[in-house]
Parts: structure tokens; C-alpha cells; sequence
């Protein structure tokens, strides 16, 4: 019962239901009904699918709407990305932006743009260049988060986490608003060695504690090391 | 659910074990995510723990990690099934069931060939209940059948698996985690066991003996 696993191709404005296929590419605006699983997706323009999504390899450059979950290998975004439910992935890099009803779990994710997120984000490696707001946990190995506007996380764990801000002069927009100045803010941060700057957080607990420029912070805990910017505000640290 | 918390904080007092750890193994499936229980305490939102569960999980991964890696060690605590054959003779050979057991297994389900993962579980979860008296041998053919025909419904969901008895007439439940049950007053619950638990034990000794 061996069938050969055949490729779609939608050109144009095109509509077609889901399946199995080897190949799925869309030039210009596709919609696409059913489940699809397929080893490479890639669209150049418009994608809408109303259901899950599974494949090696994805590539959107466009835009793309996808209502189901998404597993997937390699992932790649330029442009802008809303999924409604929990993706997974081995790879994820996007350019542009990247807005997930329910939460996210993968190895390595590279982000140059905006991340947003409803609920928890997982992984081994998290690169952010850009804007993140994340509701839930942000989990990962190794945060590196190179801030541009106003950043938000309800959680973040890791073992190393770098928070620092783009750029040192300010920028125009900053100066005659506050509120879009480079900054995040979270609740709790724990880790094992963590570097913030610009940060607004009510507890950072970790083994080597690095409080740069601009933080806030109501409490740091720490075990080994801890270290704090003359032009930060730490209301209590205490050693344990 | 009577369980006692445990903050995240008292927890890594308690074990030396440091927040990068904590959240890798949460990463890793390692410690499953109903485990972490937020509650507000008087310093704002806390993560609390189930006590007993965390700290005997802990003192397992910190005892085992050095010879498997983080992903195999999440396979051992996975509720699911592994994929995994064994002939009746690599059974015995590795002390994983007696022959008595075996027996009772293949009387009741005229099984023949090598064994997968979840039959060996069923030999194994008979082994155990007639290693401790708790059945004869003629309520382990019914247990081997109610595990052939309804264990697979949990699909890789922890379930438990229940023995009673009223004025001598053994029966056996399998139900789904933590649900409660209540039994009228002549009902004698003989065994309650949580197959997630025995899973893990077997998949410890299967992985003893091989490799």
C-alpha cells in the first residue's frame, strides 16, 4: 500500500484542503482547511491554516496564520507569525514578529523583532533581539535578551540570564517618554548566574547576582557573588 | 491531596541543589508540571512543591544522573510506555518476574512470542501482588485480563490500579489519578497502586540488568 507522498503547490489565490504531501509551497495567498504534514512548507506571501500543522521544515516569508498547534524542525519567520496554539520546534528564528495564543517548547530560538507569548516559553537557548512580553514562565538554559521598548515576563528560570539594554546613549523617543524607554519588567527571576540591567523585578534570587544600570529591584537573594550598580535601586540583598 | 507543600526555596535548602538545576529538569520533563504549585505567600506569588514527591524525585535524579543522561532519565520517569521487547527466558534471566508469575501470565492469555514493554508491566504488577500474598492464583488471570483489555485505554496517562473484596469476591479497578472512590462498609480495598510508580520501578530494573 505504498503511495507516493506528492507536493502542493498553490500560486496565486488559492485554496486547498489539508493532507499528507511532501512539498507544500504558496506563492502569493493560500488558505488551507485541513491538517497538513508535509517535510517542508515554505510560503511566499500569505498563509492561513485552520488546523494543525506538522513538518521538518517551515519557512514563511509573509504572513502567516495558523489556528491549530505546530510541530516543527527547522521554523523560520520573516515577517509576521500568529499562532493560536502551542508550538514546538528544534529551531526557531524569526524576523519580524511572532504573536502564540499558548505557549512555545524547543531547543534554540532566535528572535529579531517582538515576541509575544500567552503562556510559558521553554528551551535550551533563547536569543531575543527586540521586544519580549511573555505572560507565563520563561524558561530557558541561556537567555541572552538585548532589549529594545518596553519588555514583559510574569516568571523567568534559567541557568545563565542576560538582560541588557540595546545601545547606551538614549534615544529621542525615551526622552520624551518615559514609558517607551528600553526596560522590563517580571515578577520573580531566578538562575544561577544572572546580569540585568534596566530591569524592574520583585525578587531576583541566583548564585551569582550582577544588578547593572537602572534596575529596580525590591529583593535580591544570592549565594556566591553579588554585585550592584551605584545607578540601581536594590531595596534588600541579602546572602544565604 | 492532603499533601504537604514545600516552598521552592526550602526545597533548595534542603537538597544543595541550585534554581539553573530546578528549571532544567523542569525543561526536561524531569518534574512535571502539576508539581509546581503557585500560591500567593506573604512576600507575593511562591512556588510550592508536594513534599514527599519532589524530595524522593530529587534524591533519585541527583542518585542516578551520573550514569544516564537527563534525556534518558526523562524517559524513566515518563509515564508512557517504552519500546522495549524481551523473551520469557531474558525475563527470568534477569530476575525481572519469577516463573510463577510467568506461568499464571501465559495460562491466562496464551501469549506467545517476546514480550513487550506493557505485557512485561502486567507480568510485573502479578509478580509483585503474588510475591506479597495478596492474591491467588486464579485472581491473577483475572488481573492479567483487566490489564490487557483496559490499561491501554489510559494511553500513557497514570492510573491506578485498585483491588477489593467483599465477603471473599476479589475485584479489580483501574482508574484514573487522584479520582476518589468510596466503598460501602463490607468493601475491603486489598491493594491500591499507582501504575506510573511501578512503571518506573520496572523501567529501573529492566535498565539495570541490560545494556
Amino acid at each position: 500500500m505504498e503511495q507516493s507522498i506528492r507536493d502542493m503547490k498553490l500560486n496565486g489565490v488559492g485554496q486547498a484542503a489539508g493532507g499528507r504531501y511532501k512539498r507544500v509551497q504558496i506563492d502569493g495567498i493560500g488558505t488551507i482547511g485541513g491538517e497538513v504534514h508535509c517535510e517542508e512548507l515554505l510560503c511566499n506571501g500569505q498563509l492561513k491554516l485552520n488546523a494543525p500543522l506538522t513538518a521538518e521544515q517551515i519557512t514563511i516569508n509573509g504572513t502567516g496564520k495558523i489556528t491549530g498547534p505546530v510541530h516543527s524542525g527547522d521554523f523560520r519567520t520573516d515577517g509576521m507569525l500568529n499562532i493560536e496554539e502551542e508550538v514546538r520546534f528544534d529551531k526557531l528564528v524569526i524576523n519580524g514578529m511572532f504573536k502564540c495564543g499558548a505557549g512555545a517548547r524547543g531547543e534554540h530560538a532566535e528572535i529579531y523583532g517582538t515576541l509575544k507569548l500567552k503562556k510559558d516559553l521553554q528551551c535550551e537557548i533563547l536569543e531575543v533581539w527586540g521586544n519580549l512580553q511573555v505572560e507565563g514562565l520563561l524558561n530557558a538554559g541561556t537567555i541572552r535578551l538585548e532589549m529594545i521598548g518596553k519588555c514583559k515576563a510574569r516568571e523567568i528560570g534559567g541557568e545563565h540570564i542576560i538582560i541588557r539594554k540595546r545601545g547606551t546613549a538614549p534615544k529621542l523617543l525615551e526622552l520624551f517618554s518615559g514609558k517607551l524607554a528600553s526596560r522590563l519588567t517580571a515578577d520573580v527571576i531566578e538562575g544561577d548566574d544572572i546580569e540585568l540591567e534596566h530591569t524592574k523585578a520583585r525578587i531576583v534570587r541566583g548564585s551569582r547576582v550582577r544588578i547593572g544600570p537602572g534596575c529596580e529591584i525590591d529583593y535580591v537573594e544570592y549565594k556566591d557573588t553579588y554585585e550592584a550598580d551605584p545607578k540601581s535601586d536594590v531595596s534588600q540583598a541579602k546572602h544565604i | 491531596m492532603n499533601d504537604e507543600l514545600i516552598s521552592k526555596k526550602e526545597l533548595l535548602d534542603l537538597t544543595g541543589i541550585s534554581y539553573g538545576q530546578l528549571y532544567r529538569w523542569k525543561r526536561k520533563s524531569l518534574i512535571p508540571e502539576e508539581w509546581f504549585i503557585r500560591k500567593s505567600s506573604f512576600t507575593g506569588q511562591e512556588t510550592f512543591f508536594p513534599k514527599d514527591k519532589i524530595l524522593s524525585r530529587i534524591d533519585k535524579i541527583l542518585n542516578m544522573k551520573d550514569g544516564l543522561s537527563l534525556d534518558e532519565l526523562a524517559d524513566v520517569f515518563s509515564p508512557s510506555l517504552k519500546e522495549i521487547s524481551l523473551t520469557a527466558e531474558q525475563l527470568l534471566e534477569r530476575n525481572i518476574v519469577t516463573s510463577i508469575a510467568l506461568d499464571v501470565y501465559l495460562k491466562a492469555s496464551r501469549h506467545e512470542g517476546s514480550f513487550m514493554f506493557e505485557k512485561i508491566l502486567s507480568v510485573f504488577v502479578l509478580e509483585r501482588l503474588l510475591q506479597s500474598g495478596d492474591i491467588s492464583m486464579e485472581e491473577g488471570r483475572l488481573l492479567v485480563q483487566t490489564l490487557t483489555e483496559h490499561y491501554p485505554a489510559f494511553a500513557g496517562r497514570d492510573c491506578e490500579l485498585l483491588l477489593i473484596r467483599k465477603m471473599g469476591v476479589a475485584a479489580f479497578i483501574l482508574m484514573s489519578k487522584n479520582s476518589e472512590i468510596y466503598f460501602d462498609r463490607g468493601v475491603k480495598v486489598v491493594v491500591r497502586l499507582s501504575m506510573a510508580q511501578v512503571t518506573e520501578e520496572l523501567k529501573l530494573k529492566i535498565g539495570e540488568g541490560g545494556e
